[in-house]
């Protein structure tokens, strides 16, 4: 049985995947935002205890597969293959986990949530909208706009 | 037990794409109309927002499929052989957060497999795009041009719309009020129309503090549904959700008396109306006939087409952007193949369109990219964002009986058995799809792309277009519902939705014929059930 603290730190490995940080890529990705309060949230929000049950369905295949490791040792390629593990799982409802991981991963980063308050205002440019360049949401972008006849 | 009020002319199921239509047409004809609809009637200037997650996640955003109440569960969905399920709940549906693309079908699709001739279709075409309305944009996006100079590049060349029977880059019929006047503040009524926020599939909310019926992107909450409003005969009852069609038998005939409909309370009630139309899409309404035990002649769910999406990408040395002008402004038709065009997308509607295909793609092309692309491939792709032009295929897609919806066995939410989605590409389809990727690659090359840069996302079938599983055809045992929408073998129900699409019309989206089809079917319920 995992600590909460051991089971963020396995999700959080899991978001490395799909959207790697330091050290592992040169610019911020899922660790440097806490990736795994936002998918916590909705794994909980999915299934009351998949945050808990899943890092543990993770330490399994990763013992059974890398001689005893636990997921978060596993280096980024081992980790992958975990992940490629799971989306053929004997169990059909488990098979879509990677997917859900991979879609949430990729929003704790690509997503507003890194610029928003606890009530969801958006109080700072998201992490995402920096890594990309993208000015956010507009009101209308004038240089498209008809000219006025007079 | 269910209780009873009062009875209309005709209920219609669904106030998105179709049933809004049809409950506008209705009631201009003089009917009682009410309309029953899962989702709430939003107000886009306080409730949209412009950003992607909150406005179209699966989980807990506004147009999720799921209770009115987002702190439950979506209601669960089986897929197999599928991605993401859109379905979107609220007066107007996945018009809500579709792109507005208003083209008409291919006329070959229509001639080969429906039960009229796309002459047929043709005046209830013009009704639509009149009424909506549809027209091209006459200033293109960065994106778009790109878009033009790769078609002519390669040898792909102009072809007039609307009708199509030959291969060529057009200008996209969008269903958007003419781009606005650039006006200081850039509000209404200053400025009035489609402003190129490039937020059509988030929520158009724009131009800012425009009344509902002036929103640029003519979604059915802000057009038809207004529309039908205003003749003071049509009732909208929103964050209800349908249980069960009431049947009755009369001397050896079945017919539709009533619908059973769930409150947001909890609560059942029975809805009586001397005509039912279904109109929940694809997904829902095989779900419903099934769950109300509605015969079933072997054929209910068959037949699923979704034009299999796929997502090609390319990167150029200057700025692309996008994120600006009108989702897509510009298109290339290819009839006997689908056709593709450009798409403006969010940060993370990019990221995720073109980021979750196989370890494997299919098919050979000028991509030198294929697949998933996870880890720093994915932050290398998304630092290019601005830089990058992307195109969506959409495939002529084969409907087979293995592309179905059925009832889930096990799974269920609050209302009925959850659907069961299974996709299956046909060898033909797969090659189409080829095809259509590689000329999409070239286009991309053509206009300037750096070759190194092409990426195929081989994405997975999704349900952003989605037609079938209740065909519209004249032989009862190879059909669901006869050339006028009426179900065979129950009277007084009909459908309107685009599950009654014989084909995916080869390719274009779907809504301009759908709504062309309800318009048409308005006024064979009329004729039939309603004459002097």
């Amino acid at each position: 049985m995992s600590t909460p603290e051991e089971n963020a730190l396995t999700i959080r490995a899991a978001a490395e995947v799909f959207v790697p940080g330091s050290p592992h890529d040169p610019t911020p990705g899922a660790a440097d935002v806490h990736a795994e309060l936002f998918i916590s949230h909705y794994l909980d929000f999915l299934i009351p205890g998949l945050a808990t049950g899943l890092p543990d369905l993770l330490n399994e295949l990763s013992a059974a597969t890398f001689d005893g490791r636990t997921f978060v040792d596993l280096s980024p390629d081992e980790r992958l293959t975990i992940l490629d593990q799971l989306s053929t799982h004997d169990v059909e409802q488990l098979r879509e986990l990677p997917l859900v991981l991979g879609l949430l991963s990729i929003a704790s980063v690509y997503g507003e949530w890194t610029g928003q308050d606890a009530e969801g205002a958006l109080t700072r440019r998201p992490l995402g909208w920096q890594l990309t360049g993208f000015d956010g949401p507009s009101r209308g972008r004038r240089k498209l706009l008809r000219r006025p006849e007079h | 037990m269910a209780t009873k009020t009062n009875m209309p002319d005709v209920l219609i199921v669904g106030a998105g794409g179709t049933g809004a239509v049809m409950a506008k047409e209705l009631a201009e004809a003089g009917l009682g109309v009410v309309v029953l609809e899962a989702g709430p009637w939003h107000d886009p200037q306080r409730e949209f927002n412009g950003l992607e997650w909150d406005m179209f996640n699966p989980f807990d955003s506004l147009f999720r499929w799921g209770p009115l109440d987002r702190t439950k569960t979506p209601w669960p969905r089986v897929r197999d052989g599928i991605g993401l399920l859109f379905q979107t709940p609220g007066v107007g549906g996945n018009t809500l957060h579709y792109g507005a693309n208003h083209p008409r079908a291919y006329m070959d699709s229509i001639e080969t497999d429906w039960p009229f001739r796309y002459r047929d279709l043709v005046p209830y075409y013009y009704k639509v795009e009149e009424t909506l309305p549809v027209q091209v944009p006459e200033i293109a996006a960065t994106k778009d041009e790109l878009f033009i100079k790769g078609c002519e590049a390669i040898g792909i060349g102009h072809v007039a719309g609307p009708d199509i029977r030959t291969s060529g880059w057009r200008m996209q019929p969008n269903a958007i009020l003419p781009i606005a006047e650039d006006a200081n503040p850039l509000v209404y009524p200053n400025t009035d129309g489609c402003v190129q926020c490039g937020e059509c599939i988030v929520g158009c909310r724009n131009a800012e503090g425009a009344p509902l019926e002036r929103t640029a992107k003519r979604s059915t909450n802000v057009s038809y549904a207004p529309l039908a409003l205003k003749t003071k005969r049509c009732e909208f009852r929103t964050g209800v959700f349908v249980t069960q069609i009431v049947t009755e038998e009369n001397e050896g005939t079945l017919r539709a008396r009533a619908v059973q409909y769930r409150e947001a309370d909890g609560s059942l009630k029975e809805q009586e109306a001397r005509v039912i139309v279904m109109a929940c899409g694809p997904v829902e309404t095989p779900r419903l006939w099934l769950s109300s035990g509605l015969p079933d002649n072997g054929h209910v769910g068959k037949y699923f087409t979704t034009h299999w999406f796929d997502y090609i990408t390319g990167v150029f040395p200057h700025e692309v952007n996008m994120f600006e002008g009108q989702t897509s402004m510009v298109r290339a038709e290819f009839p006997g193949y689908g056709f593709f065009e450009s798409q403006g997308a969010g940060p993370l509607t990019f990221a995720l369109a073109t980021s979750m295909g196989p370890k494997a793609v299919t098919g050979e092309g000028p991509w030198a990219l294929s697949g998933r692309t996870w880890g720093s491939a994915l932050k290398r792709r998304m630092e290019a964002y601005r830089r990058t032009l992307m195109l969506v295929v959409c495939v002529d897609d084969d409907g087979l009986a293995e592309s179905s919806v059925s009832l889930a066995p096990g799974v269920a939410d609050e209302n009925n058995p959850a659907p069961l989605v299974r996709y299956r590409a046909s060898d033909q389809t797969i090659r189409r799809r080829d095809w259509l990727s590689r000329r999409a690659a070239e286009v991309l090359i053509g206009a300037g792309a750096d070759p190194d840069s092409i990426h195929r996302a081989d994405a997975p079938a999704s349900t952003v277009h989605q037609h079938g599983t209740m065909r519209m055809g004249f032989d009862p045992s190879r059909s669901i519902v006869d050339p006028n929408g009426e179900a065979h073998g129950v009277a007084h129900l009909f459908i309107c939705d685009t599950s009654i699409f014989p084909n995916g019309i080869g390719g274009p989206n779907p809504t301009l014929t759908a709504q062309a089809v309800a318009t048409m079917i308005s006024e064979r319920i009329v004729a039939r059930y309603f004459a002097e």
